[in-house]
């Protein structure tokens, strides 16, 4: 957890929706909406009344205002001669995502390792990631499947975010960790959080970060993940091969490049893709590098937690629990990574 | 606005010739539309490409033309699933789209002064047709050149209208063989790896580049081997499915590896060090 | 630990060291109280591990087709499951004599988003009481519920928690579904609508698709080796996440499935949206039942009807609105 060194503020709960109208004066306002029986999801908010600020961290992470689940990349028209191709415009108009979890903050910056930092910049995810600013909310409780201080995170923790909002009852604590989150809050009546605030704020966190525990020593675990290991075989067995472990992930990328015919023409989109689908590696001729669920399995685990920490230094996973919650067949992350540190059960 | 220019967008290129190899496998050779690209365009050999069909798809394939030879490109297509069927259809004067070049390739300026042991087997020749061409072009750059190529039969031979440029260069040796004859074969029978064990070449500043069907490559090793060939001297480039061509969809690698990037060419010393997922 | 629980862990231990079976596909514990997982039992010393309770919620019949000429396969099998397997039989993607269908009395399966409607259900315990009630104890406190009163909404209209086909039964006979009458009920409100308001409804809700494919993977009658939506030609819909390809690849699984959906609600659980899949399936079913007087998974050498033909099948003619 940072310092907050540019300060905090107190923003009362009575002000907050009047606060989100002046945002939505000059941005484009992302937040968690409630829409029928869907379960919560990050959608851009015509009133600031929409928003759900309260519970646990949404199932469907806000990676999606970054990587869509489906992008436009270009469209075409005509043929032969007269075909032409037009790119999908790079640019964004101003977002600010409210209510970001730290995982969901931190699993950006794991993005950003891979469509800014690996060889060539992704312009098209530069665009977004330019344009938006984040405004985080600590956790108070954590989800059934969380373990982000297992991995090096907190419920309350600020890398990548603009400011962080600790909901203390009647108002909320509102750290200003960068000059863009201090100027969201420039034109708002709030106060200068004192130090009963600041403690308060400090007590939330504390308990929060209590009520997980440490399950294992993830910096290590990158030399321990063993290719031929039994591990894998007890989990994968019951893999279904399904996305949802991957597509709710906040740090998982994979994509496809497809293309689709329209009456005049076409376009050519991006969408999600995941490793543990049987056809992803799979090459035109039949071979398959990884026919089944271990391998697949494997690659999961070991893209997370030793190949990326190779290539950045850094994790792929940054504890969210979506993907212990989504399994169909509880394959708990958790359980694999403990029986890995573990040596064999 | 700004750049609308992104990784994905492809070049237009027109088909200006395409000759039928076998009953499965085309070579096109295709020509940018844009003159500042056909001007600019360069490549080395061993590189690859996303070749689309719009409206169908992208797919990727090695640049098999060398780029001593300016002003086109060619890739070599065997017809296996959607864009390659859509290839297929393809008559000439038509547009497709080409993004690239990309990878790694093979490193010529060290292979200077070398021997060098050609191994293709099949579609396998592709790749190794651009370096061979590359080299057979700067020909006083490189030692002696042996050329071992092979397919299942003699209608599965690729570029057999290069034979003769390629068996009557200088210092140049054209081990021909197909795995079974027909009616009109006079050449040689048996397996590529069995030809390269009968001729023996002499791994003394030599470097033995291949690629080919995995069968081919699993008993060639050996026999590279056998002959005195090390991990660092033995060559090839791996197929992977790709999509984005660019370290960016996630799909290619082995390990830590993005065969996009830090490929499609590797020693074989290279690939020893990875996860024996290929 | 409960009577059903040690009959079955007998029984797997019976078949096993016997040599009757090379595996005993049934539950386990999973890392949570709330959940337990498919487990693959080989050895007989192994058979301690399988449990049975009101979280014992997958269709193992999933795992079926995957295990074909492996070896003899038992399969702990509450109704639902046990109409999958037969399903799988009637297809031909197992054989009858490779499967031993351990049978299990159901009275339902815990919905575990009741569980703690407004709390975390991180850190909880549960202990099962004798009387089929559960303790939970949770960061809010302790509470006790009655299974019944959480029980998913599948199963509370389940029509066949007696399983219809076994090879050996385990447990005391239960009484039906208290709501068995009503199983569709559920698509009532959905059949009143017009054609119109109905594909708004659908497509509001499939809107949220993710593609993911829990929904299709979880489902034991979904077992082709190239699902049509993976199929690149000929190119039947796309890959992207519009509402439009969504609502295709939902209502073509849901043809696909038509007669041949035993209605576990599988489908409907697994699906990290939310989205009521398994409505969908059965709106069909009920069309099915009507048009056919057929029933899924019942009868090992009955065929679908959408497989095949009689002079008498009614004449679909035109739909009204």
């Amino acid at each position: 957890m940072r310092q907050d060194d540019l300060g905090a503020v107190i923003l009362k709960k009575t002000d907050l929706a009047s606060w989100v109208r002046g945002l939505l004066g000059s941005y484009r306002v992302v937040a968690p909406v409630r829409e029928g029986d869907a379960p919560l999801r990050y959608r851009p908010l015509a009133v600031a009344e929409a928003m759900v600020l309260d519970g646990r961290r949404p199932l469907r992470a806000p990676k999606e205002h970054f990587i869509p689940q489906v992008e436009p990349l270009l469209a075409f028209r005509g043929s032969g001669k007269a075909l032409t191709v037009q790119p999908a415009a790079t640019g964004e108009s101003g977002t600010v995502i409210l209510g970001v979890r730290p995982c969901d903050a931190r699993a950006l910056g794991r993005l950003d390792d891979v469509f800014l930092g690996r060889k060539d910049t992704d312009t098209l995810y530069e665009g977004r990631r330019k344009a938006t600013r984040l405004v985080g909310l600590a956790c108070a409780t954590p989800s059934w499947g969380c373990f982000c201080t297992s991995v090096g995170g907190s419920p309350a923790g600020t890398e990548g975010l603009d400011l962080l909002l600790t909901d203390l009852g009647d108002r909320y604590h509102v750290s200003l960790l960068s000059d863009a989150g201090r100027a969201l809050m420039a034109d708002t009546a709030c106060e200068p959080s004192t130090e009963s605030d600041a403690a308060a704020a400090q007590a939330q966190h504390a308990a929060a970060i209590d009520r997980m525990r440490v399950l294992f020593e993830a910096e290590a675990i990158g030399e321990k993940v063993e290719w031929d290991a039994p591990v894998w075989m007890r989990h994968a067995r019951r893999c279904l091969a399904c996305g949802a472990c991957s597509f709710l992930c906040p740090t998982c990328h994979c994509f496809d490049i497809q293309d689709e015919v329209t009456a005049d023409g076409g376009l050519r989109f991006r969408c999600w893709d995941t490793c543990q689908f049987g056809e992803f590696t799979r090459m035109a001729a039949g071979h398959n590098p990884r026919p089944s669920q271990v391998e697949r399995l494997r690659q999961r685990v070991s893209h997370k937690f030793k190949y990326l920490v190779e290539e950045f230094g850094r994790m792929g996973c940054t504890g969210c629990g979506r993907c212990v919650e989504a399994c169909p067949v509880n394959i708990d992350i958790r359980s694999v990574l403990t029986e890995i540190e573990g040596g064999e059960r | 606005m700004s750049d609308t220019s992104h990784l994905y967008l492809p070049n237009l290129a027109v088909i200006d010739r395409i000759v039928e190899e076998t009953w499965d496998t085309k070579t096109f050779r295709a020509v940018f539309r844009d003159e500042p690209i056909r001007e600019r365009f360069n490549y080395h050999p061993g590189q690859f490409q996303e070749v689309s069909v719009f409206g169908v798809g992208e797919a990727t394939f090695c640049l098999t033309s060398s780029p001593t030879r300016a002003g086109f490109v060619e890739f070599s297509v065997k017809r296996a699933g959607a864009v390659t069927s859509a290839l297929h259809e393809l008559s000439e004067g038509e547009t497709v789209g080409i993004r690239g070049p990309y990878g790694n390739w093979f490193p010529h300026e060290e292979l200077k002064g070398k021997r060098l042991v050609f191994v293709g087997g099949g579609i396998g020749m592709a790749p190794l047709r651009s370096l061979l061409n590359f080299c057979l072009d700067r020909r006083e750059d490189y030692g002696h050149i042996d050329i071992f190529y092979g397919a299942r039969t003699p209608a599965d031979l690729c570029y057999t209208q290069e034979f003769d440029a390629w068996r009557n260069a200088p210092d140049t040796s054209l081990y021909l063989t197909v795995d079974r004859g027909d009616d009109r074969w006079t050449g040689k029978v048996g397996v590529v790896p069995a030809y390269v064990r009968e001729v023996a070449p002499s791994p003394d500043n030599a470097v033995a580049i291949t690629c080919g069907p995995p069968i081919m490559i699993k008993f060639t090793l050996p026999e590279l081997t056998k002959l005195g060939f090390g991990d660092a001297q033995i060559m090839t480039t791996l197929e992977m499915r790709m999509k984005c061509g660019v370290g960016k969809c996630g799909r290619c690698n082995i390990g830590h590896t993005y065969v996009c990037l830090d490929g499609p060419v590797f020693t074989y010393a290279q690939l020893r060090q990875l996860p024996s997922e290929y | 630990m409960n009577k059903v629980e040690t009959a079955i862990r007998e029984t797997a231990a019976r078949l096993l060291g016997e040599g009757r079976v090379a595996l005993v596909l049934g539950y386990e514990a999973g890392s949570v109280p709330f959940r337990t997982v498919p487990a693959f039992v080989e050895r007989a010393a192994d058979a301690e591990r399988l449990v049975w309770g009101p979280f014992c919620t997958n269709n193992l019949a999933v795992y079926l087709p995957k295990l074909r000429g492996a070896g003899r396969v038992a399969i702990v099998a509450k109704g639902c499951d046990a109409r999958s397997t037969v399903g799988l039989i009637q297809e031909h993607q197992i054989p009858r004599e490779q499967v031993v269908i351990v049978g299990v009395h159901c009275s339902g399966m815990v919905d575990v988003d009741r569980l703690l409607p407004d709390g975390s259900l991180a850190g909880v315990a549960i202990a099962a009481e004798a009387d089929g009630r559960l303790t939970v104890e949770s960061g809010d406190g302790r509470r006790t519920v009655a299974v019944g009163d959480l029980l998913q909404a599948r199963c509370r209209v389940c029509e066949y928690n007696t399983p219809p086909v076994a090879d050996e039964i385990v447990g005391d006979a239960v009484p039906p579904m208290p709501e068995a009458a009503g199983a569709f009920a559920v698509v009532a409100d959905l059949a009143r609508l017009s054609a119109a308001e109905r594909q708004a409804f659908w497509r509001a809700q499939v809107e949220r698709c993710l593609r993911c494919y829990a929904c299709r993977e979880a489902c034991p009658a979904c077992y082709c080796r190239t699902c049509f939506v993976d199929k690149a030609a000929p190119r039947w819909l796309s890959k992207a996440s519009t509402t439009d390809d969504n609502w295709m690849f939902h209502a073509v699984r849901a043809f696909h499935l038509a007669g041949r959906c035993v209605e576990c609600g599988e489908c409907e659980r697994v699906c990290p949206m939310d989205i009521p899949v398994s409505k969908l399936n059965r709106m069909l079913d009920r069309e099915i039942r009507e048009r056919f007087g057929y029933v899924a998974g019942l009868d090992p050498e009955a065929v679908p009807p959408l497989g095949t033909f009689r002079p008498e099948d009614q004449d679909p003619g035109g739909h009204g609105g």
